[in-house]
């Protein structure tokens, strides 16, 4: 397990945490007002075991969870939580207990959200088992029989009532295990989406690269050729013809020579660029860029919005491209909007992941659906032609990448587009 | 100037003919290699007073070339070709031993009267 899954689940494991605080203790109080209200001398074990659990178990939690083989470590806990929901089941009567073995279910559908199948599985086995034992060892007086109600429960009865228990048991933890496998299936196309854009990227800027050095040689060539032609026609008889001739090919060694200049500037996209990483205030940088594209802003009209978080951290980043990548956005998102508009941008500080979020939205005309993956494809635009080359959300892409974030993008066809760029804040905080 | 030798590694036949022209038009004899390891061998053979080396080889990287030329041969004077200048192209080119990096955008006969200019100096 690398370590941001590791991260990824200890955080989980805290929520869990949590969750497991909160449920403790309006069990506590369930069980409380039991006690006050029915006088059921039997609670006080079921009380005893909820603040042993919470104190022994839940409270050092932190502390193991960030020194132990994670992954182990969640069986040797859905164990403990299962056997604590069974030992307070037990104390409340058994099958007579309410509401309480919904904590089964709850600890089934927690492996299947942050585990896998077999976490699952085990955890609809201990469950099944644990309770199938309180059940059975306590009506048959191997545990000391508690009721609330001074009753026996039939055998056929409480059999079929622990049969339907169990079968639910197994029905819950197969279609949890079910969804598990869906969302992780749907995390990894995500995932194998951004490495297909990454790849893209990658692939456009060599493709780019060979072709531009190869027209740069077929350029150069020509303008010796050029040369050699201009020499003999300079040298030539005087007259009409030899000037016009003279001048034709000067001409054409100037246009060729724009054109390796245009062709080294296409070429510098497949190098990877020279970056200088500093601490960078995302706020300043998107100021900037709002300032930069201030003109442009008030020509087409557009409102502009900011939401900017009370306190965000620094990243780590070469500021010029960061804003290149802002302009980028604000520009585009103003081409959205032909007929006025609001540019929102929105960051937010993401504190449990140590992400800086900045959506940029626009209320402009959208991206239809099968235009959303290509958008980072070069030369791709969904602009009219001559507008765009479309390589603005290509090269965004890349230096996203390189700064180890990532861009997301929604969008409603004529209801506008946000795009949610994700960047790793720095260690130190401003 | 007919006294020195150039050798041309370029695998574009048009550019390799091109810097063949322009340095015989400068009375510089030539010999010319299509690809590297061709490059190596004339650098062996022929023994040239100064080397024209493109980057990007059919066969092997011109860097390569550079140094296994370098191995046999310290006093020869290499200059390699590329059609984009990088800063850090350039620092390989000098710290594998090259005298020199020059971008071919800068043309044919810029290259070939610069080349003249280090031979006569």
């Amino acid at each position: 397990m690398d370590s941001e899954a590791r991260q990824d689940l200890i955080r989980k494991y805290q929520w869990a945490s949590k969750i497991r605080f909160s449920c403790f203790t309006l069990l506590f109080l369930f069980l409380m007002l039991m006690k006050v209200m029915g006088g059921y001398s039997y609670l006080n074990s079921a009380l005893v075991s909820l603040i042993f659990v919470e104190a022994i178990l839940n409270q050092p939690y932190d502390f193991f969870l960030k020194r132990v083989n994670i992954y182990r470590f969640q069986f040797y806990q859905m164990f403990v939580d299962i056997a604590s929901i069974s030992w307070v089941i037990y104390y409340m009567g058994g099958i007579e207990a309410p509401i309480v073995n919904i904590g089964y279910y709850v600890v089934i559908l927690w492996a299947g959200v942050v585990s896998d199948i077999s976490a699952v599985f085990f955890a609809v086995i201990a469950s099944v088992v644990m309770y199938t034992a309180v059940i059975v060892l306590g009506h048959f007086g191997i545990f000391p029989h508690i009721s609330y109600f001074s009753y026996t429960m039939p055998l056929p009865q409480l059999f079929s009532l622990l049969l339907g228990h169990v079968a639910f048991l197994f029905a819950f933890g197969y279609f949890s295990a079910r969804s598990s496998q869906l969302a992780k299936q749907l995390e990894r196309r995500k995932q194998e989406e951004s490495l297909r854009h990454t790849h893209k990227f990658l692939a456009a800027g060599y493709l780019v690269g060979s072709i531009a050095h190869d027209i740069i040689n077929h350029l150069v060539a020509m303008r010796a050729y050029v040369e050699i032609l201009l020499e003999k026609a300079s040298s030539g008889p005087a007259g009409d013809d030899q000037r016009m001739m003279v001048d034709g090919l000067k001409h054409i060694k100037d246009a060729e020579r724009n054109s390796v200049d245009l062709l080294a500037k296409l070429m510098q996209f497949s190098q990877k660029p020279k970056e200088k990483f500093i601490e960078v205030d995302l706020h300043r940088v998107i100021d900037d860029a709002l300032e930069l594209t201030l003109p442009i802003r008030k020509m087409a009209d557009v409102e502009t919005v900011k939401e900017f978080a009370p306190q965000a951290p620094v990243i780590m980043g070469d500021k010029d491209q960061v804003q290149e990548v802002f302009v980028a956005m604000i520009l585009n998102a103003i081409d959205a909007m032909p007929k006025k508009g609001r540019l929102t941008i929105r960051t937010v500080f993401l504190l449990d992941n140590e992400l800086i979020r900045v959506d940029i939205s626009d209320t402009g005309v959208g991206i239809k659906r099968e235009q959303l993956e290509r958008i980072a494809e070069p030369f791709f635009t969904t602009k009219e032609p001559g507008k765009a080359i479309g390589l603005g959300l290509t090269i965004a892409y890349g230096i996203i990448a390189r700064h180890k974030g990532k861009i997301e993008v929604q969008s409603t066809p004529g209801a506008g587009t946000t795009f949610t760029l994700l960047f790793p804040v720095a260690l130190k905080k401003i | 100037m007919t006294s020195f030798k150039i050798l041309i590694i370029e695998d574009l036949e048009d550019i390799r003919q091109l810097f063949e022209l322009f340095l015989k038009k400068k009375g510089l004899e030539t010999v010319s290699a299509a690809n590297g390891i061709e490059g190596i061998e004339a650098a062996k053979n022929e023994k040239p007073d100064l080397a024209l080396i493109d980057i990007r080889l059919p066969d092997i990287n011109g860097f390569e070339v550079l140094r296994q030329i370098r191995d046999f041969n310290k006093t020869v004077k290499i200059f390699m070709l590329s059609g984009l200048y990088t800063e850090e192209q350039e620092q390989e080119a000098l710290s594998a031993g090259a005298t020199g990096f020059i971008n071919k955008s800068e043309g044919i006969g810029a290259i070939v009267d610069k080349v003249a200019l280090v031979l006569a100096s």
